[in-house]
Order: C-alpha cells, then structure tokens, then sequence
C-alpha cells in the first residue's frame, strides 16, 4: 500500500500540501508550544541551545552573548512561519525549507522529553506512557522525510 | 541519527558518528591574535557534528549539502563517519569562519561544536 504524497514539488517551484485537517492542526498548535518552552527555557528545549564551544566557558559566554538571542529568534520565525501556513495548499521553496526547520525543531523537544535513545525500544517504552506524544513525534518524522525527499 | 520513519514505523534507527573527516581546510595564518584564547593562531579550528538519536540521517545528509555544498557523496559519507564514529569534521579553518558554520548548523538543529586541533 502506497501512501499518498503529503508534500509535492510543482514546476514552479512550490510545494503543495495535501494534509488532513488533524494534521493540519497539529502543525498550527506545536509550533506554538514550543515557542512558550524556548521562552520558558524549558528543559525540554536544551537541544534548540546548543553549546558550541564545550571545553571553554570563557568562549561559550562570548558565544551566547552575541548570537544566542539571534538563534532562539531564529527558531521562533521558523516555528510562526509552520503555524501560519499549516492552512495553506501552496507554500513556496523558502517557507518549505522554514517547515523543515520547525519540523525539526518539534522533534527535537518531542524526542528530549520522550528521552528518544539510540535504542529502538525506546519509542516503544515511551509509547506505554505517553502514547500521543509518539504518535505526533512519529508523524513528524515521517512528514519531514517527506519534505527532504521534495527539497532534494 | 535516526533513519527515516515511514508513519507506521516504529523504527529509531541510531545516531551517527565519526572520527574527524577529511577537513576542507582554509587558511587560517592571516587570523590575528584577537584574546588570549588564541595561543595556537596557526592551527584550525574544526567544527564537529555529533551523534545524536534524533535528528534524521537524511535530513543530516541535506542539511551538509545546504550549508556547505558538498555533493550527495560527500554529505553521505560525513553522515555515515557520524553515525558510526559518533562525530565527524565537517568543516575547518578561522575561529570566526567556524563559529559562523557552527552558527548555522544550530539553527538547523544539529548537534555542532567547534574545536581547535
């Protein structure tokens, strides 16, 4: 069985969106929750503040003090450009390339508080528990496979 | 890294890794001496991508092609030398020309650091 193209590029250059309802306001409401953890600094999302330099302090501080702000506004413009076009039925080749961004950055905080590890059963210990949470995590996965498949 | 997911999957695949890759080395000699961090001017700084069990290997794989332009075979390798090593080099050169690359590889969501050799 064969499932169907959510995400196809057009000659144009655009990429039409086939999603269904639910999906579609899946896509509209995490992006926004994650945008309240960033600002929370939440723990859940450490992987969206990455350390650059993990063996010098002094250099890591500089780091922070000049673009830190720069990436978490970075994610947040990814993150309302998923949310604001969840709707739409075209997107164009840039907006494609923010929902793969925010796509990822959903994963990431999906997968930290899911403590997704190198072994395969960890999804599955985490399905037991919190079952939704894997199953949009899941789907996210699949969905970005797709973009990148499209963009490639 | 993870492999890709189909929705019914219930596959995580593992992480990537390596050991440093071929480093596309720039030359780094005409940095000036800026802090006392830079004792050794003369040596590159290497911008490293990690293991790590989320992020997809294609999406690994596209992102080294988007950044850097390195062809499919070279994109692939480097994610495969982080999926099985556990890091890889991706890119080398000036303190500032590594935070930059390192910069953009956060704001894609990868795992990067940067170290001097």
């Amino acid at each position: 069985m064969r499932f169907n193209k959510p995400i196809s590029k057009k000659r144009d250059g655009t990429f039409e969106l086939k999603l269904g309802e639910t999906e579609r306001q899946l896509l509209k409401s995490l992006p926004n929750e994650v945008k309240q953890l960033l600002d929370d600094k939440d723990e859940s999302t450490i992987r969206l503040r990455p350390i650059t330099y993990s063996a010098d302090p002094e250099l890591e501080a500089e780091v922070i003090r000049l673009v830190g702000d720069d990436l978490v506004e970075h994610h947040k413009f990814a993150l309302d450009t998923l949310s604001d076009t969840a709707s739409e039925s075209l997107v164009t080749e840039d907006q494609m390339v923010a929902w793969l961004q925010a796509i990822n950055q959903v994963r990431l905080v999906l997968g930290t508080k899911l403590d997704v590890t190198d072994d395969e059963d960890s999804l599955r210990v985490a399905t037991a528990t919190n079952p939704a949470m894997v199953a949009s995590y899941r789907y996210l996965s699949w969905l970005q496979s797709c973009a990148i498949e499209e963009l490639s | 890294m993870s492999a890709t997911s189909s929705p019914a999957s219930e596959t995580t695949a593992s992480e990537t890794t390596t050991k440093e890759a071929p480093a596309e080395v720039s030359p780094v000699g005409e940095e000036q001496e800026t802090d006392q961090t830079d004792r050794r001017p003369d040596l590159p700084w290497r911008v490293i991508v990690w293991n790590d069990p989320i992020n997809l290997m294609t999406y690994v794989t596209w992102v080294l092609q988007k950044l850097f332009g390195y062809s499919k075979a070279k994109a692939t390798k480097l994610m495969m030398d982080v999926h099985t090593k556990g890091k890889a080099t991706v890119a080398s050169g000036t303190r500032e020309r590594a935070e930059i690359d390192c910069h953009r590889l956060h704001q894609y969501g990868l795992w990067a650091t940067i170290e001097q050799d």
